[in-house]
């Protein structure tokens, strides 16, 4: 017989038999298919055979062997189990789930420091997602809890002046006219806060609070969901005089008293009495008014409120709209209000629109907290952190492979299988994880607080109340540990035991090295744009506070002169000069800065016939108040200390703005501020009237004793504390009913730069936190190089190389990895802080030592993370390194 | 009656491992099935009519001893049981009933 040459089956056919043929009919099936096909070649020759081969393989897939196939996987491990001769363990039965257990604990108890620095690297971007998402799902939380949340609209007012300006707040008759003018509208309220001076004459000792309170319609809880807990919602604040306070509150006044049927009295005035309480206030609303005051009072309280050309700002308006409205159309009809209730001219400027409820808080023209976008940018923010936290723990852990390879090969010739050791790392990781997770929820425990005053937000971490956190935390610790377990995990299992066990394990069966170098360059080039950030903002600040504003700050105490009459002025000003600390007294509306009580207005000079172009800054005060503050005048003289005469001191850029050169010119001339005349008498050298960033506005002083309702006194800085207390002692003294309060001016003025301080706290965390992650890339990095130097630094030592000329070895590399990154950082960090900068009329010039110190500090660190690593690794015997194969 | 039925092709599969007595297994079966019915008969659909007719109890199996040829796999030999042979035995008896009354339509 010729012996031919054996015709083998196609092998794609074959392996697609091999995966749909149920494995115990393998041995029969796979014997028939080969005898068919060598029958075939016979008969038919190869070509045919091996198409018939191909289609019979494909008819294996038919129901009865796919359902026999999948229940053998199903049941495949008990099977296994039986068949002694083919035993190795499933990757994940329980016996092996324990001993990777065991394993992972010795692995990390023997690799401590390892373990250290993979657990607080991981901690650290786990707890910078859990805060963040914890803030995210927050803000998307706010007021979804009413129960008629879709169908509820805020209205809005847009003036279409020069410019067009949107407010979240409407004139106060807007309630009325929408009840009566709309069928669409199911329910109206107003809601119109004022701030509050509670007290209780009844009670013997009289206390005093200062709470917010609201003027809202009994219509309120029937369009917002905020629960009773006493008191009838029903007919809540129908009866004039009743009021509606929270919990809180209550207990706030009352202490354990019951207290519906209390009476309290609002600004020493009118008097209310509580008649229902409710729940205390959720975190997520916005509304966070806590004493609701009938709406018929504000008659008594305001008056002067009801008007259609006025938009004060606390003065809300929500809507109910009817079932199945279209609240597009709605904003059709409500045009209607403006040719309704205004004349021709107005009816142009003043337009209202509705707001749904689901947008007041993340819109930031009407005043919202937040906008979408900002949320969606911090997620990618958080998502990026917890990313180069794994991408860190997956350098760190590939390098530390390196050092294990004897371990795995010996695994790998003792029987272990791929899966096994995958398996192993990846529960490794998952107990790393886990630690570095506990840690994190610690972490973000105590940076909660920090962080909620620093944003002025609310958030909890309540894992009971809300199930978004948990759900959350789970997937995290899932993702986080499988995509820092799986890469390393792979590549362990896939050394070639030989290689591994002979110490031979090179870069390239590692992999990814420019990978790692680019994520250790972005590293650095953001922390340098932050460090770049941070220095700028720093000494931006320090300039503002430095800075001569033209005008005296320090020693300055501000308190409210609550009643503003002049008898009620000059006895406190009798009692006040009698203090021994106390060098000076002037009674004013507003300091020569201030971030409030800023009151702009027109002016009309010297018979000409219309006001001027542009607005002045009115400020009154008493003769006093030049020398208080070390205000220069350059022309003219200071102000008299009257009521019938009006004189007025204008500055320097005043004097400009009405087209007069020389200040001398206007002394004795006639004026028109706030629609009073007056006489020019002199003329205040420029002082800044408002933060850096805004220029020198014109700014006019005159005395009007009912304007000036602060007090400032100068005191000395010997004795201070003393001075304050018998200062607050006799304010209360003088004015019996009202609540104390008082500001150093130079304390005051840094709440122009109150955002700027916010951001400034948040670059330094971010700073902080990019600083870290970037030291520990880069300490994954040298420890990866390291590892595959262990024996080139061997060599080098035996030939003589000293410890510098080995740590150079690594410095030079990482030094120009720093370079790198400083080049991506410096444009950015320029243009950022150019744009910051360039808010400011007066600001501090960039420099090249801001961004010196940067790439200084920066490299400060770099040089610590790789210097003790390096060290450590030159430092090693040769010999043991050169023994390492 | 809980008794099973024969498909067309499972009764032409258990005639065929009567007719082949000791040697019936897949490929021999679809040899001499190609070979009688000149159909296209794929060893698949062979091997589940026989595995569905062992489920039935009509045939039993066993795998033989291992040869050099057929890269050393063993083969799963069929044999009848008695049940298979009565099964036969009734539909050609009921068949012979509906001939008979073709052929003689008066009774």
């Amino acid at each position: 017989m010729k012996k031919q040459k054996q015709a083998i089956p196609p092998r794609f056919a074959h392996r697609l038999f091999r995966l749909l043929c149920p494995p115990e009919l393998f041995e029969e099936l796979e014997g028939d298919m080969q005898e068919q096909f060598e029958l075939d070649v016979n008969r038919a020759g190869e070509v045919a055979a091996r198409k018939t081969y191909l289609l019979e393989a494909v008819k294996f897939a038919k129901p009865y062997y796919l359902k026999r196939r999948v229940a053998g996987l199903l049941t495949s491990r008990r099977k296994t189990q039986k068949k002694v001769h083919h035993y190795s363990p499933k990757p994940l039965s329980t016996a092996m789930i324990k001993n990777y257990l065991t394993l992972a604990q010795r692995t990390i108890v023997r690799y401590k420091s390892y373990t250290l620095i993979n657990v607080l690297g991981l901690a650290l971007g786990l707890s910078c997602g859990i805060l963040i998402f914890s803030l995210v799902n927050y803000h998307l939380g706010f007021d979804k809890f009413h129960a008629n949340a879709d169908r509820v609209y805020r209205i809005t007012s847009e003036l279409h002046n020069e410019t067009v300006s949107k407010y979240g707040s409407v004139p106060q008759p807007i309630g009325a006219a929408m009840r009566d003018d709309y069928p669409f509208v199911e329910k109206v309220s107003m809601l119109i806060s004022f701030g509050g001076n509670i007290s209780f004459p009844s009670r013997r000792d009289n206390p005093k609070f200062n709470d917010g309170v609201a003027y809202a319609e009994p219509d309120f809880f029937h369009i917002l969901d905020f629960p009773f807990l006493a008191g009838d919602p029903e007919g809540a604040l129908s009866q004039p005089n009743t009021a509606v306070i929270t919990e809180r509150l209550a207990q706030k006044y009352f202490k354990k008293d019951q207290a519906i049927g209390k009476r309290f009295r609002l600004d020493n005035k009118t008097d209310f009495t509580i008649t229902g309480i409710l729940k205390n206030l959720p975190e997520n609303t916005d509304i966070r008014q806590e004493i609701y005051l009938s709406y018929p009072s504000i008659k008594q309280t305001t008056p002067w409120l009801n008007t259609w050309g006025g938009i004060l700002s606390a003065t809300q308006a929500y809507v109910l709209l009817k079932p199945g409205t279209d609240a597009s159309k709605t904003d059709q009809a409500m045009a209607g209000i403006s040719t309704k209730y205004y004349n021709a001219k107005d009816a142009k400027i003043f337009k209202f629109h509705l707001q749904p409820l689901s947008d007041i808080h993340m819109n930031l023209e009407f005043g919202g907290a937040i906008a979408k976008n900002q949320l969606i940018a911090l997620s990618l923010i958080g998502i990026f952190l917890v990313i180069t936290a794994c991408v860190n723990f997956i350098n760190l852990a590939t390098a530390q492979a390196l050092g294990r390879s004897k371990e795995i090969g010996v695994r790998k010739v003792m029987g272990s299988m791929k899966g096994q050791l995958f398996w192993q790392f990846i529960v490794e990781t998952g107990l790393v994880t886990l630690i570095a997770f506990i840690v994190a929820i610690g972490l973000s425990y105590l940076a909660l607080p920090f962080m909620n005053e620093m944003l002025s937000t609310r958030v909890t971490l309540d894992w009971l109340k809300d199930i978004n956190q948990p759900i959350f935390a789970a997937c995290l610790l899932v993702v986080v540990t499988f995509i820092s377990g799986s890469y390393p995990g792979l590549v362990l299992a896939g050394f070639q035991p030989i290689t591994a066990l002979k110490g031979k394990l090179t870069q390239s069966q590692i992999g990814g090295f420019s990978i790692r170098k680019g994520l250790v360059i972005a590293q650095f080039a953001i922390s340098q744009t932050l460090l770049i950030g941070t220095i700028v903002i720093t000494s931006q600040m320090r300039f503002n506070t430095q800075t001569d504003m033209g005008f005296k700050k320090d020693a300055i105490v501000l308190m409210p002169v609550p009643e503003t009459s002049p008898a009620k002025q000059s006895a406190m000003r009798a009692r006040f000069s009698q203090l021994p600390g106390v060098e000076k007294v002037a009674f004013l509306s507003a300091p020569p800065a201030s971030p409030e009580n800023n009151f702009d207005t027109g002016i009309r000079y010297a018979g000409r016939p219309e006001n001027e172009k542009f607005t002045i800054f009115y400020k009154t005060g008493d003769p006093e108040y030049l020398s208080m503050f070390g205000l220069k005048l350059v022309a003219g003289r200071n102000l008299v200390s009257s009521d019938t005469t009006r004189e007025y001191l204008l500055n320097e850029t005043a004097v400009e703005k009405l087209g007069m050169k020389s200040p001398h010119e206007v002394i004795g001339k006639n004026v028109n501020i706030n629609g009073r005349n007056g006489i020019i008498v002199g003329v205040m050298k420029d002082f800044h009237s408002k933060s850096f960033r805004e220029r020198i506005d014109p700014v006019c002083l005159t005395t009007r004793a009912v304007d000036n309702a602060q007090c400032a006194l100068k005191v000395s800085n010997r004795n201070l504390a003393a001075t304050l207390a018998s200062i607050q002692k006799l304010w209360n003294e003088t004015n019996p009913d009202y609540i104390y309060s008082y500001q150093f001016l130079d304390e005051h003025l840094q709440r122009f730069y109150e955002f700027d301080q916010l951001i400034l706290q948040l670059m330094w965390v971010f700073a902080g936190v990019a600083i870290f992650i970037s030291s520990l890339g880069l300490y994954g990095l040298i420890s990866f190089m390291v590892a595959q130097k262990t024996k080139e630094i061997g060599v080098r030592k035996t030939l003589g190389a000293g410890v510098g000329s080995i740590v150079w070895l690594f410095g030079r590399q990482f030094a120009h990895l720093l370079v790198i990154a400083f080049v991506i950082a410096a444009p950015i960090g320029w243009w950022l802080v150019d744009k910051y900068l360039a808010d400011f009329q007066y600001h501090i010039e960039l420099d090249l030592a801001t961004f010196i110190a940067a790439l200084g500090m920066t490299l400060m660190i770099a040089i610590v993370t790789v210097g003790y690593r390096s060290v450590k690794a030159a430092l090693i015997n040769p010999v043991n390194a050169l023994r390492s194969e | 009656m809980g008794r099973s039925y024969l498909g067309e092709f499972e009764e032409l599969v258990l005639l065929t491992v009567i007719v082949l007595g000791a040697g019936a297994y897949g490929v021999s079966i679809a040899e001499e099935l190609r070979q009688r019915t000149n159909r296209t008969i794929s060893l698949s659909a062979v091997h589940i009519a026989l595995y569905r007719l062992e489920e039935k109890g009509f045939v039993t199996s066993e795998m033989g001893g291992a040869t050099l040829s057929r890269g050393g796999r063993r083969k799963r030999l069929f044999m009848i049981t008695t049940a298979g042979r009565d099964m036969l035995t009734e539909i050609q008896e009921i068949r012979n009933q509906f001939w008979y009354a073709i052929v003689n339509p008066a009774q």
